[in-house]
């Protein structure tokens, strides 16, 4: 209980602090301290705001809300918000007190109300509970006489002097009017203006802050704020009103919401942001008239209106590119999201929201005719594909007047992936060859869906061979018929097309290969996530089921690691456990560092490490980066890390700055499968590391699988020689 | 102009009768070259006789059988059968193509080794394993496919001595409903000592039980032989399966497909009579694909196939010595090749093909090799047009089993060459000379002067 009681009040301050950094859409920790010692210049402000955060957070705790979010300051940055906006206009006394301790529970009502509307379109909440509750209690609270408005700005100099004496005064002085050119000190003012901060000294402050924290997001600052600065120049606004209607910051947090947190950033996300801030002028200046009438502020109104309208309009994009991307897994650092997507790119981590597919049949087969083919495959029906097999250069042998002397005719066709059978046509009877069947353009056929819009299409199969039934849940890689000539098919071939609905015959859609094999004389290789092309020889893919079998790691199982550094022994707890989104994760008991994993069918990887970079969790997340079950004999596999985990903070500190445009570090991962046999096999894994054209080998791993399990993992760097031994409790 | 070949005039009786009223077809064409190698040249640099083996044939063979297996079921490996033919350059060929080895004796083992195989990729069968042999295969990892009580006593004694866990697998003798059933290499099937073998494998647990073996026979002309012995394997991994849920690494189906040669005393000709490797593909693993063995967990198919493989490669270049008219009116050819070279004219009528150009008529021939033996004759009786003394000959597909039984019996054992595929000729065996035989024998100090 006691321990309950601990972990609730650390909760709650730990939620407190860090809502000052959400507000930058960030949970770093130092750059909270930042905000929060800022926003005690006025000692009241700071109070105020503290309170009403506080308060959102002991309602959240009192409803039992998730502790994720009260612990990272989900719940209470609006909270937070809202009470230094309420200290901003008001001065403190008892009912003010009572007054914020309620807000913090509308805030956190409205939060609710807001997310659970929002949340149907995944869109976040931003700052709208904020804005709505603050209007609100401004409404209401105009009226009431012992509500005094604050005084506070009028004696600033006073306030001033008294914390600094009279040289600090001077510096204040000379750094507002005489160091920073005006457009600079409005940029500061509307930075600070976002915690109802008045001087461009506090505003540079929590610049400072936020360039330690992330340099993309001071870039995509100073980049949201000059833009709309010089837009209002252009048609002729005042520059004063800028930061008379205290709305600079809209700009700033556009800038860093779709330029960098919501939106990998890049290129494009910049060039956006340039032509989103005029009109987030335009609509600022519509609003700002618009709730005059009420004598209301706009706060960061446009800011939420512009990202929402923004990320619908992205996510409604018919064509997908490669342009703008979404962040799909947030880690709430830009840098972290665009060096995490720059690794996850060639991880081709759409497998987890699409299904694998892979070729419909065992072997070497040719295609012979491939997307847009010359024959039929043209208009709604150009993306299929016809498959045959080959020997010699040709289809068949002796002189190819049965079907008997085709190779492809009889031969057993499997299923692509895994799915229901929803349709099979078996009552068409094989032509002889050189006849075509028109009537019955398909033939035999087989549809089978793997997900919804996704099915898979399979035809001119022989009658009477069909192994499964309509209803059936098949599995990838299992039998369905045999390859027969029936419907449109001069010669014994398999077509295979993939469809976005359950009719035979529908318009096919491009969809790639998951995983195949390309063969071209003696030499194969392996190709992911592609179409093949007409008349490549193509061959399916075998998976390494011991490597499979050994990077199953089940939730409830725990490992013991013994790591040998020069000679020196320690033992480490491992478990495997899930989180409520069902990610699974490795957690080290000893070191409370953690790894998220991911396999499915075609591979294992990592999706994130958190923890030190000298924990043995580390090395195995390094070594075991990410593992091809398909991989050739001798083929290497080259992965791109994220940065931000294998480089220190300070290493790429100065490469943050431009990484978004182009990157001069790079750190890659390579593994070969040296021998797989009968349960045996050894990996070599290697990470390289890139900086501007000097690229060198800072690790060398040796993963050693027997029975179908890890036994021990190889480390070597310039300076260590470490060994990681396995041992598993309770393996399934 | 080329000067035409004369050729000697030929008395021949008019046949009448089977097959046919115009009997068989004599007119086939002489075989002068070898991957475009003139006969002539290869015995002019490399001697008469003289063995020639195609790198391009082995290698074509292999891709056909291979590409039969793999596109109807998803894991294949074959293992060369050794004991087929086990020069390295051979070996090496199947072994660049992704063959294992299969090995039945410690020699064979030996010379794997040296091939460079890896122990784990190296099948060790056969009745006769001796306990140093199986130590060394234990070591190194390899598969031992038991085929006794005794052996596997012994792999359990050795199990506790040497600590480690040997991997096994069964070999199952069965009726496959032809004939003749071999069944005396490994444990029967019908009458349950398999499953009992099995059990007690699984119960010891001293020892790794990865896969079943059989090999149903030799020379096989019917695909369905194959299926019944998969269907009595299956029967014995399912209830592994079942029992103790288990599932089995491999199965290995082991060899005898037939080649495309003639046995004797056959009506028609092996190459309209024999399987293709399709056939005996679809016959073996539609059994697997149509039973309850789970996706996930087909075991790998393993094939031993070695004389299918082979035996089209190899060639047997010959030169005739002397004619011969016998007393019975029959035309005879002694030639520099005997029994001794050709141990599978025991069971074949081999193909005799002249080298170079001849004429449209034959005669009823007998072809005896150079020994003093009055065993030694390759072709009681063959249709051959009239040859002379020095002429060439060839004979065909004799790849398989004749490099590892051949006899150093009164002559030497010749050059064995190799065809590239760039058509560069190697030879892969020097011809045996007297210093071969010296080498090994030693004769006692009293014995060293016969005067």
């Amino acid at each position: 209980m006691k321990q309950n009681i601990g972990s609730t009040i650390s909760d709650v301050l730990n939620g407190t602090l860090l809502s000052y950094a959400q507000v930058f859409f960030s949970k770093s920790k130092i750059f909270s301290w930042f905000i929060l010692i800022i926003s005690f210049t006025y000692p009241e402000l700071g109070f105020s705001g503290v309170l009403c955060a506080l308060s959102s957070l002991i309602f959240a705790i009192i409803f039992g809300l998730n502790r994720t979010f009260i612990r990272n300051g989900y719940f209470a940055y609006n909270a937070l918000l809202v009470g230094l906006g309420i200290g901003y206009y008001y001065s403190l006394n008892l009912p003010l007190v009572v007054i914020l301790i309620l807000a913090g529970l509308i805030t956190l009502l409205v939060h609710i109300l807001i997310e659970s509307w929002l949340s149907k379109y995944r869109l976040p909440v931003l700052s709208l509970p904020f804005i709505i509750t603050l209007w609100f209690i401004l409404l209401a609270t105009r009226q009431l006489e012992f509500f005094q408005l604050s005084d506070r700005n009028i004696y600033i100099l006073n306030n001033i002097f008294y914390w600094g004496g009279k040289n600090f005064l001077t510096f204040y002085h000379w750094f507002n009017e005489e160091f920073l050119p005006p457009s600079l000190q409005y940029f500061f003012v509307a930075l600070g203006s976002i915690f109802f901060q008045d001087t461009a000294l506090a505003g540079f402050i929590i610049f400072i802050g936020l360039f330690i924290f992330s340099r993309i997001s001071s870039l995509l600052a100073i980049v949201g704020f000059y833009m709309a600065y010089l837009f209002m120049q252009f048609v002729g606004i005042q520059e004063t009103q800028i930061s008379i209607y205290y709305v600079g910051f809209n700009f700033i947090l556009t800038s860093i919401a779709i330029g960098g947190v919501f939106l990998i950033p890049n290129i494009y996300s910049h060039i956006w942001i340039l032509i989103l801030t005029p009109v987030n002028v335009i609509l600022t200046l519509a609003f700002s008239s618009l709730l005059s009438t009420w004598q209301l502020s706009v706060l960061s109104l446009t800011f939420n209106l512009v990202v929402f309208s923004f990320l619908l309009t992205i996510r409604s994009r018919y064509v997908g590119n490669r342009k703008l991307i979404e962040t799909v897994y947030q880690e709430f650092m830009p840098e972290k999201n665009l060096y995490s997507y720059v690794s996850s790119k060639q991880k081709d981590t759409h497998h987890r929201y699409s299904p694998v597919l892979l070729l419909p049949f065992w072997g070497e087969w040719t295609v012979w005719q491939g997307y847009n083919g010359k024959h039929t495959h043209k208009e709604l029906y150009q993306h299929a594909l016809d498959f045959v097999i080959t020997f010699q250069g040709k289809t068949y042998k002796n002189n190819g007047a049965s079907l008997e002397d085709y190779y492809t005719y009889n031969k057993l066709v499997v299923s692509p992936g895994n799915g229901w059978i929803v349709r099979i046509v078996d009552n068409v009877e094989d032509n002889i060859i050189g006849q075509v069947n028109t009537q019955n353009n398909w033939g035999n056929s087989i549809i089978i869906k793997h997900s919804e819009y996704i099915y898979s299409q399979l035809s001119h199969l022989k009658a009477g061979s069909f192994k499964v039934r309509e209803g059936d849940y098949v599995k990838l890689g299992q039998p369905l018929a045999h390859v027969g000539n029936s419907g449109r098919s001069p010669e014994p071939h398999l077509h295979f097309q993939i469809q976005a609905y359950p009719i035979i015959g529908s318009p096919t859609i491009e969809y790639p290969i998951s995983r195949y094999v390309s063969i071209n004389g003696k030499h194969k290789k392996l190709v992911c996530n592609s179409v093949p092309i007409e008349n490549e020889q193509v061959e399916n893919i075998i998976l390494h089921s011991n490597l499979m079998q050994a990077f199953q790691f089940t939730p409830g199982q725990s490992i013991e690691i013994i790591q040998i550094i020069n000679e020196k022994q320690q033992v480490f707890q491992w478990e495997i456990a899930t989180d409520s989104f069902n990610n699974t994760y490795i957690y080290n008991k000893t070191t409370s560092s953690l790894a998220y994993i991911y396999k499915n069918d075609l591979m294992f990887y990592f999706t994130s490490y958190h923890g030190s970079k000298k924990d043995p969790l580390y090395l195995f997340y390094c070594s075991c980066f990410h593992i091809e079950f398909a991989l050739l004999p001798g083929q290497v596999f080259k992965q791109e890390f994220p940065l931000h985990l294998i480089y220190e903070f300070y290493q790429t500190f100065w490469q943050d700055n431009f990484a978004p445009f182009h990157r001069i570090m790079r750190a890659w991962y390579e593994m070969t499968l040296t021998s797989d046999n009968q349960g045996s096999a050894v990996i070599n894994a290697n990470m390289f590391k890139k900086y501007f054209l000097k690229s060198k080998q800072s690790a060398k791993m040796k993963i050693h699988i027997q029975n179908q399990h890890i036994t021990k993992i190889e480390w070597h760097d310039y300076n260590n020689e470490i060994i990681l031994y396995f041992t598993y409790k309770n393996k399934l | 102009m080329e000067k035409k070949t004369f050729e000697r005039p030929v008395i021949k009786k008019v046949q009448i009768g089977m097959p046919s009223k115009f009997g068989l077809k004599s007119e086939y064409a002489p075989i002068k070259e070898i991957d475009g190698i003139p006969v002539k040249n290869l015995i002019e640099q490399y001697g008469s006789p003289l063995y020639v083996i195609s790198e391009q044939t082995i290698r074509e063979t292999y891709t056909e059988a291979y590409k039969a297996f793999s596109t109807r079921y998803p894991k294949v490996q074959f293992a060369w059968s050794y004991k087929t033919n086990y020069l390295d350059a051979v070996c090496k060929i199947f072994h660049q193509e992704g063959s294992w080895a299969e090995v039945v004796s410690g020699f064979e083992y030996e010379k794997a080794l040296n091939n460079g195989v890896p122990g784990n990729k190296i099948i060790f069968n056969g009745p006769y394993k001796t306990r140093e042999d199986l130590i060394k295969a234990i070591e190194n990892n390899s598969f031992i496919h038991i085929d006794h009580y005794d052996e596997y006593y012994l792999l359990i004694d050795l199990a506790e001595e040497l600590n480690i866990r040997p991997k096994v697998a069964v070999r199952i003798n069965m009726d496959t409903g032809i004939y003749p059933q071999w069944s005396r290499f490994g444990f029967n099937y019908e009458n349950g000592e398999a499953w009992e073998i099995i059990q007690r494998i699984l119960i010891s647990n001293k020892l790794d039980l990865v896969g079943l073996h059989c090999h149903i026979g030799t020379y096989i002309m019917v695909p369905w032989a194959y299926a019944n012995a998969m269907y009595k394997l299956i029967d014995l991994f399912l209830g592994v399966e079942k029992k103790y849920n288990k599932h089995l690494q491999y199965i290995d189906i082991g060899g005898g497909f037939a080649s495309k040669n003639t046995l004797k005393g056959a009506y028609l000709p092996g190459t309209d009579t024999c399987p293709t490797f399709d056939q005996y593909a679809d016959a073996i693993t539609s059994v697997i694909i149509n039973s309850s063995i789970s996706i996930e967990h087909l075991p790998v198919l393993i094939l031993e196939t070695g004389r299918a493989l082979i035996d089209d490669a190899g060639y047997l270049l010959g030169t005739i010595h002397a004619t011969k008219r016998l007393p019975d009116g029959k035309n005879s050819l002694i030639t520099d090749l005997g029994v001794n070279l050709l141990f599978t004219s025991f069971w074949y009528d081999h193909k005799i093909t002249p080298a170079q150009e001849f004429g449209p008529y034959t005669e009823e021939t007998v072809v005896y090799g150079p020994l003093c033996m009055n065993i030694d004759v390759i072709r009681e009786y063959v249709q051959l047009p009239p040859l002379k003394k020095g002429d060439h000959f060839v004979i065909s597909r004799i790849g398989a089993y004749n490099m590892t039984q051949w006899m150093q019996f009164i002559t030497y054992r010749p050059n064995v060459v190799l065809i590239d595929t760039n058509k560069n000729t190697h030879i892969i065996r020097k011809a045996e000379t007297i210093n071969n035989f010296n080498n090994l024998e030693q004769t006692p100090e009293h014995l060293k002067k016969i005067e």
